[in-house]
């Protein structure tokens, strides 16, 4: 008998610890929330797939994909650092924002790798990593090179045409792949004080200006020459694009 | 009666122990003692379910766009895992190689040419993904085999989980593992002191292991390759190892392929341009290609026509033939 009753309370500490998944959970306030915004723009103005654009040499390009990995998202308050979210993929045909559920904390800065860092790179197997996460197999969507293995931090790509003649067709392709561990760039962005508690919200812009890809001061690009990198193919093209990629993002 | 419905509960969370009455348990795979251990990932252990869930992936035309093309087009059984032919992309592309043989890459510390590609699990992915192989993404190879035979069951018993690019790769390469080859002519004579070996085998043998020609220097060990990367001198538009290093030193930089069953598996060199081991031993023995930059062992041999003959002798006797009959590596289909 005192092993029957002994036997019941185990089968009901047993399903209540099966059922205890079903119950609702108790309201709680909602964490913090840090939203980046990244807005594609070209020349100041959002970027249009459809929009022909004119570069420093006088040559017409269409941006018809950007897409770009960022890693290692941290928030800084004085020597304190918070890892807000270890990767993100932008994609320009279907644009998110990054929405991060926080922690209660202060702020004065934010930083991100534009790539994917050597510590997740090579010798990474994305298959790993569930769907849902961008590093992974599915999640990488034609970011991952299987050759040779390890991430492509940006791709932007498109059609040009060298003339600059009014409604000219653009004929010929630009694609630049860039990626390998020596072109991971980290970015610091000042944000002021940013205090959020628990129900807090804040939303950050950051401009991505794709014509400083082919048209900054220093290193503007010709497509006549430079309209082709997958990395390994011209490395050094491939440096330049990283470069003038980088400094495309605008803290607003 | 809440006895009865607590041991139902049980048995219903069991029941993913046992998908569909499979019954998975460890293997191991029949390798020579005198190759070295395999280190199998943790994770990936040889069971029976995996070896099958990688043959039928290994078979399986849904890998590829048009389900009509599966690893096994280019890795075929009867040609020690290659598939004849000069070039085995799809489509002829810049950077299209002859398909290399699959035996022994238990073995193998890197994969792909230019060795870019840590692990067998991972290299699973580049046939699949590569658009002028397989050209397909695994979402979509995953919508295809959740919906055709007992992939999901498989998966599930083999590693314990759904089908995905997880078990996908992983039992692609427990396939591959078990794809031995070690039971050659030159086996049972050097290593199980047969006396079945001709006087024109031992001659080439000999040549082979020689300072003279220097071919053990770089096919070297059990696997008749040192795995590194070297300069023969032939000229065409395949940069070779500099495509990944970045180095104009690395242009035309092939990694050395591994001697067994290597009368099986012509066309030879990275782009199959000769057809036959007689042609390869000619070309090493004049020197090799016309690159200033090739290996500087690639040299005049000045070997003599029954030198050569002997050479290819050798080469012969390396061929496993109960590895490239062996009915255990062909799909069910083909039993």
């Amino acid at each position: 008998m005192k092993m029957k009753i002994v036997n019941n309370y185990f089968f009901v500490v047993l399903l209540a610890l099966f059922l205890g998944s079903c119950g609702e959970e108790s309201p709680q306030t909602p964490k913090p929330k840090v939203h980046l915004k990244f807005i594609p723009t070209y020349n100041g103005e959002p970027l249009s797939i459809d929009s022909v654009y004119t570069n420093s040499f006088g040559q017409q390009l269409r941006v018809e994909n950007v897409q770009f990995y960022l890693s290692n998202i941290f928030a800084h308050n004085g020597s304190d650092s918070t890892l807000l979210k270890q990767a993100f993929m932008f994609t320009l045909l279907e644009p998110k924002t990054l929405s991060l559920n926080v922690s209660p904390q202060t702020f004065s800065s934010l930083s991100f790798g534009v790539g994917v860092p050597a510590n997740l790179n090579k010798n990474v197997d994305p298959s790993q990593y569930e769907n849902s996460n961008p590093l992974s197999v599915q999640g990488s969507n034609g970011m991952f090179w299987y050759w040779n293995t390890g991430y492509i931090f940006v791709k932007v790509e498109g059609r040009y045409e060298l003339t600059g003649t009014p409604n000219a067709p653009l004929m010929d392709s630009y694609s630049y792949h860039t990626g390998d561990d020596p072109l991971y760039r980290v970015l610091h962005f000042n944000t002021g004080n940013v205090s959020l508690a628990e129900g807090d919200a804040r939303t950050f812009n950051i401009e991505v200006a794709i014509d400083s890809v082919f048209n900054r001061p220093v290193d503007p690009i010709d497509l006549s020459i430079d309209n082709l990198t997958h990395t390994t193919s011209n490395f050094p093209l491939a440096e330049r694009i990283t470069n003038n990629f980088v400094s495309a993002f605008h803290f607003q | 009666m809440r006895i009865v419905v607590f041991f139902f509960l049980l048995a219903g969370i069991l029941s993913g122990c046992a998908e569909e009455g499979l019954q998975d348990k460890p293997i191991s795979f029949k390798q020579p003692h005198y190759f070295p251990p395999i280190n199998f990932p943790e994770g990936n252990e040889p069971t029976l379910l995996r070896f099958e869930l990688g043959k039928k992936l290994f078979y399986e035309v849904k890998l590829s766009k048009n389900e009509d093309q599966s690893c096994a087009s280019c890795h075929r059984l009867p040609a020690a895992f290659t598939d004849g032919r000069a070039f085995s992309s799809f489509h002829e592309n810049e950077f299209a190689r002859n398909a290399p043989t699959l035996a022994n890459l238990a073995w193998s510390p890197y994969f792909m040419s230019e060795g870019g590609v840590p692990t067998l699990e991972l290299q699973a992915l580049g046939p699949i993904h590569e658009k002028h192989e397989l050209s397909l993404s695994m979402e979509e190879v995953i919508d295809r085999l959740k919906s055709s035979s007992n992939y999901s069951a498989l998966s599930k018993a083999a590693y314990g989980r759904e089908l995905d690019a997880f078990t996908i790769t992983r039992a692609l390469a427990c396939f591959e593992r078990a794809l031995i080859s070690g039971d050659s002519k030159f086996d049972r004579y050097y290593f199980l002191k047969s006396n079945d070996y001709s006087d024109l085998e031992k001659e080439g043998m000999a040549l082979f292991f020689s300072e003279r020609t220097q071919c053990s220097s770089c096919h070297a060990g059990p696997f008749f390759t040192d795995y590194q990367f070297y300069i023969l001198g032939l000229e065409d538009a395949d940069i070779g190892l500099e495509r990944k290093t970045y180095l104009a030193s690395d242009r035309g930089k092939f990694k050395t392929p591994t001697l067994r069953n290597i009368e099986l598996t012509a066309p030879y060199m990275h782009n199959g341009s000769m057809s036959s081991l007689e042609e390869v031993v000619s070309f090493y023995n004049t020197g090799g290609g016309t690159r200033s930059t090739k290996d500087a062992r690639v040299k005049s041999l000045n070997l003599l026509k029954e030198e050569e003959a002997a050479l290819v002798a050798f080469l012969k006797t390396l061929t496993d033939w109960n590895f490239v009959q062996n009915e255990k590596f062909l799909s069910a289909e083909e039993d």
